[in-house]
Parts: structure tokens; sequence; C-alpha cells
């Protein structure tokens, strides 16, 4: 069998030393990042990017990845004991999982939130090794043509599914495409919104942009809110949940899963939207709806299996066709370019240590976190206690050691404060970051195949639309953006994206 | 003036300068794309899209509303203004200064000032994360960092 001679290699890989240490130090620092409220994903993998230069490109993705998923588990842990989500994915959890933790079962509430995510994770990797293969089969027939009305998809959807003005998220999309293209053009040569900048010729870094947009850009806003927060558990205790709690689990575990799994690989979709989708499709399904919001660990179950899912499913892109889903992996893809690694179908066949490397290490990096946030909850709890006014000038003393490593170029600084600056005013103004980072990543590659296309057809713009799977592509995005403008649709889609408010 | 109004227009003039920008880059023909092809292309994109929530701000009635400052209602806002403020300053003092001593200064005035931590953790804890990031940071990466016209490092 193929497959088992790839999972087996892949093993082979994850369990070199500094695989498995650097996996470690991911799903660790994905855990903190996950408890501390303040600071995404997004934020500290921009922010550690620079470390990975140093290492090699197999180890840097699986420590990044680890971040990814390590802070799925880690931010159901302050949702369940404080209240307040320490990630967006687990904004869900804090309804259900805070009132357990109020009648005094935190304990079950943190362990059938780590046991379901650490059950949605695995078969979501499986998932994930199953369907990877054939999707590079179906990728390799893709043409230029094809890949840019994919990635045309691609950031169509994300805007679609913002969570507020969907207008402002693809503005978002057009200003990313412009920062994406600055540089030399690799085509003519020619420099482009360089502002005679010889540094900038290579282009703007993804790491100060990045940092800028989600890492210093949530310190602003943090700094000028005043975070409190009150730890309602001083100390856990019976983490393992009762043979009721299960039988009340089961069956949200494996619905999350699917749900989270299939949000996943869509673009944009991602661990927010599944958890939502999965609360509300257990509050359906419980034969006491009212339960709900009271307590029922059923809620915390579903929506946790869901994000985690959606968290190992969305790699599948990434992995099998070279293109970004969401804006962390619009991180990963950048890690991949900084390497020299040409993300793409290919990628399993030319590179198999990375492909199946990184695979296997999420199993490991499950395992990994189970232990650390079972028996090592305590520690988190302790975390929970420190102040952000100690965390915040850390964290934004690392972003700037950061930013300047990587070129020893005092313009990256500049640069990340002044994206910090305009990522503070976008919030202000509900402009989401998220398509501008992933318009940046996508934006030369979406430029290379716009003119390859063009140079084969002789400027014929029907190349787009006689291929079957080109034009298949084109009219589902010119489907979501009429019916963003269809009135009643509109807010069908404002209510799904609106539901993280009203729920919390 | 309605604050998302003015955003839109200042979004305006972005995208106008990308297109004019990108024009004097050359578009180049159908069959073969210039360097400003997509960046007009985009350009244009943001204008457009100015142009819709510029009409949105009188036919959305939250939008209609919106004002500087109810965007920062309730907020205390001058403390992100001093971190801008400060981060800028280590930004310009680093080169002069050196990493070590500007990176110190920053945490002890971030933590001291602004946080009104004690004296003891605002010293202590500057000291050991800048060490602790420094020898990560290096150890990871042959990067000299900035040692200042004094030569500290």
């Amino acid at each position: 069998m193929e497959l088992t001679e790839n999972i087996i290699h892949g093993f082979s890989v994850a369990f070199q030393w500094q695989n498995l240490l650097f996996c470690f130090v991911g799903v660790l620092i994905g855990t903190l990042i996950g408890v501390l409220p303040g600071l995404g994903p997004v934020g500290a993998m921009a922010i550690l990017l620079p470390i990975t230069y140093g290492i090699s490109p197999v180890t840097a993705i699986v420590m990044l990845a680890g971040i990814y998923y390590g802070a799925q588990y880690g931010g159901s842990t302050t949702s369940i004991l404080v209240g307040i989500p320490g990630e967006s994915s687990s904004v869900v959890t804090a309804l259900d999982g805070y009132q357990m933790a109020l009648q005094g079962r935190a304990g079950p509430a943190l362990g059938i939130a780590a046991f379901s995510s650490f059950i949605a994770g695995t078969i979501a990797i499986v998932g994930l090794m199953l369907m990877a293969a054939p999707l590079v089969k179906f990728a390799l027939k893709f043409g230029p043509a094809e890949y840019f009305s994919l990635m045309l998809l691609g950031l169509i959807i994300l805007t679609y599914l913002a969570q507020k003005s969907m207008v402002k998220a693809l503005m978002m999309a057009a200003i990313g495409v412009v920062l994406g293209l600055a540089g030399l053009d690799s085509i003519t040569g020619m420099p482009r919104f360089t502002g005679d900048m010889p540094e900038l010729l290579d282009g703007i870094g993804i790491a100060p942009l990045a940092m800028g947009l989600f890492g210093v850009s949530e310190i602003l806003l943090n700094v000028e809110r005043q975070i409190k927060r009150s730890v309602v558990v001083k100390r856990v205790k019976n983490l393992l949940p009762n043979r009721q709690d299960w039988k009340d689990s089961a069956a949200p575990i494996g619905r999350g899963t699917i749900i989270g799994f299939l949000v996943g690989i869509l673009p944009g979709g991602g661990t927010v939207l599944s958890s939502f989708l999965s609360y509300g499709v257990e509050k359906r399904f419980a034969k006491d709806p009212e339960k709900f919001g009271k307590g029922a660990i059923a809620g915390v179950a579903g929506p946790e299996a869901s994000n985690n899912a959606a968290a190992q499913a969305g790699f599948i892109p990434l992995l099998s066709l070279g293109i970004p889903a969401s804006a962390v992996m619009g991180i990963l893809l950048g890690a991949l370019l900084i390497h020299g690694i040409q993300p793409g179908p290919l990628l399993m066949k030319n590179e198999p240590d990375l492909f199946w490397g990184v695979i296997a290490s999420m199993y490991i990096g499950n395992i990994m976190l189970l232990v650390l946030n079972l028996p090592m909850i305590g520690l988190w709890v302790r975390l929970l206690m420190v102040p952000y006014s100690i965390l915040f000038p850390i964290i934004l003393f690392v972003a700037l050691t950061g930013a300047f490593v990587i070129n020893g170029s005092l313009l990256d600084l500049y640069l990340m404060l002044g994206f910090g600056v305009l990522g503070y005013l976008m919030r202000k103004f509900e402009y989401e970051p998220a398509p501008l980072i992933l318009a940046f990543v996508l934006a030369p590659l979406l430029e290379i195949s716009l003119r390859q296309s063009l140079i084969i057809s002789g400027g014929d713009v029907s190349v787009f639309f006689v291929r079957p799977i080109s034009l298949t592509l084109l009219v589902i995005a010119a489907l979501l953006l009429l019916s963003a403008l269809v009135p009643s649709l509109r807010s069908k889609r404002q209510q799904i994206a609106a539901r993280a408010e009203e729920e919390t | 003036m309605n604050a998302e109004r003015l955003v839109s227009l200042v979004w305006l003039i972005v995208g106008g300068a990308v297109m004019h920008t990108s024009y004097g880059l050359g578009l180049g023909t159908g069959g073969e794309p210039g360097s400003g092809f997509l960046p007009m292309i985009a350009g244009g994109f943001i204008c457009l899209m100015a142009v819709v929530i510029y009409v949105q701000t009188y036919t959305n009635k939250q939008m209609a509303q919106s004002r500087f400052s109810d965007h920062w209602r309730g907020t205390d806002w001058p403390r992100a203004v001093i971190l801008v403020v400060l981060t800028l300053a280590f930004i310009v003092l680093i080169e002069i200064l050196g990493y070590f001593v500007t990176s110190i200064l920053l945490l002890v005035i971030i933590m001291k000032a602004l946080e009104k931590l004690s004296w003891l953790k605002s010293i202590v804890i500057p000291i050991v994360t800048v060490t602790l990031t420094y020898l990560l940071f290096t150890s990871m990466l042959d990067t000299n960092m900035p040692r200042g016209v004094i030569g500290l490092w």
C-alpha cells in the first residue's frame, strides 16, 4: 500500500528529534496564546515566523501548524474558566462551558473539551490524508486559468463569510493584492509601489505586515480597553467526564467533527464558523434545548470537536492545491515561500518529507496537547492570572525583535508599526484584516496565473470561460457576489456572520 | 462629517493613486499584460468599493450615523497613542543607544509609567525578557543587533 508507506515515512520524519522538539514548542505556544486572550494564532504565528528562518522548512511548518491547532485547545480553557473566549473559535464554548464551571463542573467541561478536540482532530487528520491524494490528482489537471479562477473564488468566499460588511472585505482584498504586488515585477523586472526605496524591491515582508495587522493592532485595541479577567475556579478537580457525560457528548462529537471537517475545507470558513454551526445543530438535535446556555455538556463537546476538525481540514487546500483557505494558512504559505518551497499539487511528490512529515506530526501534536491540557491544566490556570500589563509589553517587544532580525532593517519596524496603526483603524471602522492578508500572499500567484492564461490564449479573455472547471468556479464566484446584492439573501448572510455577536 | 464617509473618501484617493501609478507602470496588451495590468484592476476595484461605501453612508441607517467619537467611546484611547509614540521612539533610538539599552528602556517605561507596576517588577521583568529574547533570536539566526553609537550590546 502506497498510503501506508507514506504514513510510515511521515512518522519517521516527525519522530526526528528536532521535529519532535519544535512540534512540542509549537503546541505549547499554541496552548499559551490560546489561553491568553488578546493575541490570536495569526498574530502569534507571524511574530514567531522569523525564528523559523533558521530551521529546516519541515521543522518550521511543524511548529507553525502546532501553534494553530494548539490554540484551538487552549482557547477553550479560558472560555470555560473565565467566561471570556481565549480565541474567537471558542466563543461558543464560553456559553455552556462557563456555566458548567459556575456549577462546579469545570473539570468535566475542560476534560470533554480536550477529549472531543483530540478525537475530532485525529479523525480529521485521517480525512486529510485520505482526501489529499485524490485532490492532488485532480489539481494536476489545472492550468493557469483554473488556478486563477480558484484563487478568485477563494477570495470571494472569504469575503462572503466576512463578519461585517462584504463590500469592505472586498476592498481589503483589493488592497491586499496591491500590497502583495509591491516590489520588483518578476516578469518585466520593473519596480512597483516601492516609493524609490531599495529595501522594498523584494516586496513587503509578510512578517511585518501580519505582525502589524494582527499583533500590534490587537495590542493597541486591548490597552485602551483594559481587559479584566477573573478566574472562577482556582483549582480544577475531576477532569475525567463520567459515563453520562460521555453518553451526552458522543453524538455531538461525531456531528461536530463532520461539520468542522466540511466547513474547514472551504475558504474562509474555518474554525469560528464551524463551531457556531455545530452549536446551532446540537441545540436543534437536543431533547431539551432549553438546557443550552445553562451548562449543557453537548454545547461544549460539539463546538470543540468542530473547531479542531476545521483547523486540521484547513490544511487540505494548502497542502494539496497550494492555495490557503484562511489567514492562518496564508501565513503558512508565506513560510513555505520563504523557504523556497513552491506549494501546489506537486508538493506531495516533490517534498514528501514535508507533506507526510507535517501530517504525521499532527497526530503526535494532538497527543502532546492532550497531555498538556489535562494533567497540566493547573499551570494554565496560574498563567491566566498573569496580568495583561505584564504580557502585552513582552509581546510587543518580541514582535519588534522578530521584525528586525529578519532583514536587519529598520524599515521593517516602521512598516510593522504602520500596519499596526492601520489595523487598529481598520478594526475601528469594521474593515477586517483577514481578506487583506490572504490576498497579499495570493497576489503574486494570482498575477502569474492571470498573465500566463492571457499569454497562452493570445489575449483572449474567454480562456477563463470555455474551460469547464474554470467556468464552474467563476460561476460560483459570480453567484456569491450577486447573492450579496439581493436584499433577502444579504440579510441571511449577515445573520450567519452576526450570530457570533448575538449568541455571546 | 460622517466618519464612514470620510474613510470612504480616503480609500477613493488610495484607489485613484494606485490607478495612476499602475498607468505609469504600463498596462501592456491583452496578450502580454504589463506590470500595471493587475494593479490597475485592483485600483479600479478599490475605487468602485469606495464609491459603494460612500453611497451606503446615505442608505444604510447605521453607517449614516457614524461619527468619529462613537468609534472611540468608552475607551482609554490616549494609552494606545502613547504606546505608538513609545514604539516609534524605540525604532528611532535603537541605532543610537543600541538594541539592549533601548529595549530595556522601552519595557521599563511601559511597565512603570503606563501600567503603574511596582519598581521591582518594572525592572526585573524587562531585564529577564530582553536577555532571553536576545539569546533566543541570536541563537536561531545570525543577526547582529544594533549596538548603538556607544557600542553597548
